[in-house]
């Protein structure tokens, strides 16, 4: 496209509008920490805060439980993605878990944690199956299952959540590799079907993933929803902690919180070193294998039951979503009994109150996403040639600083701009956090262009921006469609970022969900975690169904190549 | 010669001069107050974890729109704190009005906080309202001093509130009644009760509620923290902890988000005893389907703690007008009776029974009680609530003591 003067004004906007609550955001969050917070009467540097948040009871075993479930559950998520990956691929088990993920991605963490605790709870659905014809028991066991004190359970629930996003996001970097002569050749060389896998495709995938993954890790360190449901309490992560804080009724403890938010953003710098050790590791044992010539022959057989054991907690999930969907319909339902004792509508009956959460949130994920695909549509030819690692460094500042450090500065922002509880504030904050996403599903794809077909179009007299609309948008659309979808389940899940940027005054479905499963109405609960549910996957099918309608007929040049 | 009963004729005379136009003034301006909320957006910070709380303040809502035109938004919020949190975010950034919160459910610590850091309306609006005429603060002292923190009419008083204990009869034959009794009740059922988690607003009562009954002299109590001796105070409190937490539900390494949580664990069976802060809490679960119909309420034979919740208006209210309009109406009869009624919410009123006219003390008389609520003469044992700033005290002793998990 020509870069008019317009171009670049609008462009430097776009820029602005996305680092400058970044960097003011830091500075949000720092300040406090270092005591400088002028209406609780602290306006000089002070170490006052530090020193009462290091004397938080537990904090040592807080800061070693985030980063071992953290980096448990990355490893397993990557773990469990490649063998399935490398066992399914190409079956109709593998097309089949494939088609399962985007579903699967899109629930929000929220509704995962509560299916999760809804199942395997003491009192959950799974014991209750069981009970009292097989366990004996004719109340739930005194022990601690779900949750559990080493966040075991979250780490489970976690992986519920990423290994899904982990295997699709190795299916799209797997769609622009060679994979199957690779295979080919590793097996003319000589290596089983699995161990050509974990040589040869495995390495090069993992290469293009490992951004997704850090997003992943991060995730992981600073989610709060999910370890308020499933972790342990005494004391719990970081990200509870710091959110606790800031919650308190004592106007003070957001001092020594924000210290605990800064020192979340150290945790996860120490949590990509440690996992950075890992990587060199494992490629050293790779290299080291691949010297000695091993074949690798145990590997399929290993992998197999690997394969097997990492769709278990997806099941779990959805099994707990079932759950979740009959409670919502359950008059009474106590324990031991498998099912409800009766059933009835009235929990549905009340969805009118839930009704403004509904609209509120399809406006905010559908706005919000359209802005993020626009803006990395403009913004990918700013980055090309030129190196642009602050713009870069931004677009992913929401994926890479932990939520809880980030949302708590940029409130401050957005208070000072006079901007929170507006609807523009919730849509920029929530495009924000999309933004990342839809870069790194679009800025590959647009790399992967055939720029022949481009050619083509010139030389058939197409002006550019007739091949823009033409050839390139058409060709990146599946792209385009996967980040609108992803954009809206981001939107749909976000739960810290929502509460901070609304200030109260617009509701969502899930900031609803969560304050329903804080009033200990499960029933109440289920309802809204099928309406967290059903409005990505509506999404999700329109956009299929679009998609396949408008672009069907181009689905012949994504691979690359005129057939 | 001015005989007596002319000179108490002219002292009224005299004082009615001070008081009729006062009266007067004060309802003018109330009208004024009325005229000046029409057509405003009033955003109700309450907490929004109870469906029946926000259907009462759905149908408030109804009623202020038709009679005053005043638009009620109620913000729902998970915790009030967070309500205030952002009043101080807007105060540090220089927002003296134009403020997003309007009106704020508030009692205790939130209050304390607020007063202290400024972020309260600076006038005494409460006893000017219309509606204020209802209530009787010699009878009831807790209206004008919330945790013991005098309210100087910063906030309207709403409902009030006592800790009752929830249990299963169908499964626990007696519940303990004292602080005692419970002790043995939890080395007895190891594993079978909890507390919600502090700073939790229940369970930090809880530990008050203990600390009541087990301290030597509860005197230092109702005055600020800092002049007491806070150890010594407190050593009957941690004794009687250390000796039940190993046997707690999770061996206390754990414990509920809330009393909700903990109701449904009542639910569930997990454990034996549920703590709420509402007397028809049970009863409206029990007609939910979300506790079972054997479960009934008890409260401790030398009383429980007792308090009264407020509304309060924050001094950068952008509707501070239509704020007031709508905290009188919450005070008034009919939204009172509407409150108390367990089959709406069953928050008991802050209204004087003498007050009122016949018909409205008719109506509160009339009312229905769940089956597994107590009477107001079997409530009647109350223990008044200890100065804010033990809060902060005790939660503070209490993650010394049990917040790493052990």
């Amino acid at each position: 496209m020509p870069a008019g003067s317009w171009q670049l004004a609008a462009r430097g906007s776009l820029v602005l509008l996305i680092t400058v609550p970044v960097v003011a955001s830091l500075f949000g969050v720092a300040l406090p920490a270092i005591g400088i917070f002028p209406a609780l009467g602290g306006a000089g540097l002070s170490l006052d805060p530090a020193r009462a948040a290091l004397a938080t009871p537990g904090l040592a075993r807080a800061v070693l439980m985030t980063l071992t479930t953290a980096l448990a559950a990355t490893a397993l998520a990557l773990l469990g993605s490649f063998a399935i990956l490398a066992m399914a691929h190409g079956t109709r088990a593998g097309r089949w878990a494939s088609r399962f993920c985007g579903p699967i991605v899109a629930v929000p963490p929220s509704a995962v944690a509560i299916g999760i605790l809804f199942l395997l709870a003491p009192s959950g659905w799974l014991m209750r199956l069981v009970s009292p014809w097989l366990s004996g028991l004719d109340r739930p066991p005194a022990f601690a299952l779900v949750p559990d004190p080493h966040g075991i359970a979250l780490v489970f629930a976690l992986l519920a959540k990423e290994m899904p996003f982990v295997l699709l996001v190795s299916l799209a970097a797997l769609s622009t590799l060679p994979a199957a002569g690779l295979i080919r050749t590793g097996r003319s060389l000589g290596y089983g079907r699995a161990a050509s896998w974990v040589h040869l495709v495995l390495p090069l995938v993992y290469r293009r993933i490992r951004l997704p993954l850090a997003a992943v890790m991060i995730f992981a360190l600073s989610v709060v929803d999910m370890p308020r449901l499933l972790g342990p309490s005494l004391p719990p992560p970081l990200a509870v902690l710091a959110v606790e804080g800031f919650e308190h009724a004592d106007l003070a403890r957001r001092l020594p919180a924000a210290v605990v938010a800064c020192l979340q953003v150290g945790v996860t710098l120490l949590a990509l070193v440690i996992w950075r050790g890992g990587e060199m590791f494992a490629s050293a044992m790779l290299a080291a294998a691949r010297r000695r010539g091993h074949r690798g022959r145990w590997i399929g057989p290993v992998l197999i039951p690997v394969a097997w054991l990492a769709c278990l907690p997806v099941l779990a999930a959805v099994a707990g979503l079932a759950a979740a969907a009959i409670w919502s319909l359950a008059a009474g339902w106590f324990f031991p009994a498998a099912l409800p004792s009766a059933l009835t509508l009235a929990s549905w009956g009340r969805i009118d109150s839930l009704a403004p959460a509904l609209a509120s949130s399809l406006v905010i994920a559908v706005l919000a996403s359209i802005l993020a695909v626009v803006a990395v549509l403009a913004l990918i030819p700013l980055s090309r040639g030129r190196t642009r690692p602050f713009l870069r460094a931004s677009v992913y500042a929401p994926l890479l600083i932990p939520q809880v450090s980030f949302v708590i500065g940029l409130q401050m922002v957005l208070v000072w701009l006079w901007l929170d509880g507006t609807w523009l504030a919730m849509i920029w904050v929530h495009t924000l956090f999309i933004l990342p996403f839809a870069w790194l599903i679009i800025a590959p794809a647009e790399a992967a262009l055939d720029r022949r077909h481009l050619a083509v179009a010139a030389s058939l007299g197409a002006s550019p921006a007739h091949r823009y609309l033409r050839v390139v948008l058409p060709m990146l659309s599946p792209a385009i469609t996967t980040a609108l979808f992803v954009g809206v389940a981001v939107s749909a899940s976000l739960y810290l970022p929502s509460l901070f940027a609304s200030g109260g005054r617009i509701t969502t479905v899930t900031l609803e969900a969560v304050a329903l499963a804080s009033g200990g109405s499960r029933q109440m609960a289920g309802v809204a975690t099928m309406l967290q549910l059903a409005m990505p996957l509506a999404i999700f099918v329109l956009l299929r169904v679009w998609q396949a309608r408008r672009y069907g007929r181009f689905a012949g040049m994504r691979a690359g190549g005129l057939q | 010669m001015p005989t007596p009963f002319a000179s108490t004729v002219r002292l009224i005379a005299v004082l009615g001069c001070f008081l009729m136009p006062l009266q007067s003034a004060t309802a003018g301006d109330f009208n004024d107050t009325i005229a000046a909320a029409r057509g405003q957006t009033v955003y109700f910070n309450a907490w929004g974890g109870d469906d029946k709380i926000n259907d009462y303040i759905a149908w408030a809502g109804d009623r202020l729109r038709e009679r005053h035109g005043i638009a009620l938004v109620h913000v729902k919020l998970a915790d009030t704190a967070a309500a205030v949190g952002r009043i101080l975010a807007e105060k540090s950034a220089g927002r003296t009005s134009g403020g997003s919160v309007d009106l704020l459910w508030v009692n205790g610590e939130n209050f304390a906080a607020m007063k202290q850091h400024g972020l309260l309306q600076d006038e005494a609006w409460a006893e000017s309202l219309p509606s204020w005429r209802y209530t009787d603060a010699a009878a009831l002292p807790a209206i004008r001093l919330d945790f013991a923190e005098p309210t100087e009419g910063r906030e309207s008083p709403w409902g009030r509130a006592q800790l009752v204990f929830a249990y299963d009869s169908a499964r626990t034959g007696t519940p303990p009644r004292d602080a005692a009794a419970l002790a043995d009740f939890i080395s007895a059922n190891p594993g079978r009760f909890t507390y919600p988690q502090p700073p939790d607003f229940v369970g930090l009562s809880f530990l008050k509620q203990i600390l009541l009954e087990t301290a030597t002299d509860t005197a230092p109590l109702y005055h600020p923290v800092e002049e007491a001796d806070f150890e010594a105070v407190t050593a009957p409190l941690w004794a009687w902890l250390d000796a039940v937490t190993p046997n707690l539900w999770r061996d206390g390494r754990a414990y509920p988000f809330n009393y909700p949580t903990l109701r449904q664990l009542l639910g569930d069976g997990e454990v034996d005893i549920a703590i709420a802060f509402n007397p028809s809490d049970a009863s409206a679960a029990i007609s939910r389907g979300e506790l079972p119909a054997s479960v009934r309420t008890y409260i401790h034979d030398g009383g429980t703690l007792a308090n009264v919740h407020f509304l309060a208006i924050p001094m950068n209210a952008n509707a501070p007008e239509g704020a007031r309009v709508v905290a009188d109406f919450m005070l008034s009869p009919e939204a009172q009776i509407r409150k108390a009624n367990p089959n709406i919410w069953g928050d008991p009123t802050v209204l004087a029974m003498h007050r009122l006219e016949a018909a409205d003390r008719a109506a509160f008389e009339a009312l229905p009680r769940g089956a597994a609520t107590l009477s107001e003469a079997e409530l009647g044992t109350t223990l008044a609530e200890p100065h804010p700033s033990w809060m902060a005290a005790l939660e503070a002793g209490w993650r010394q003591r049990y917040g790493s998990g052990g």
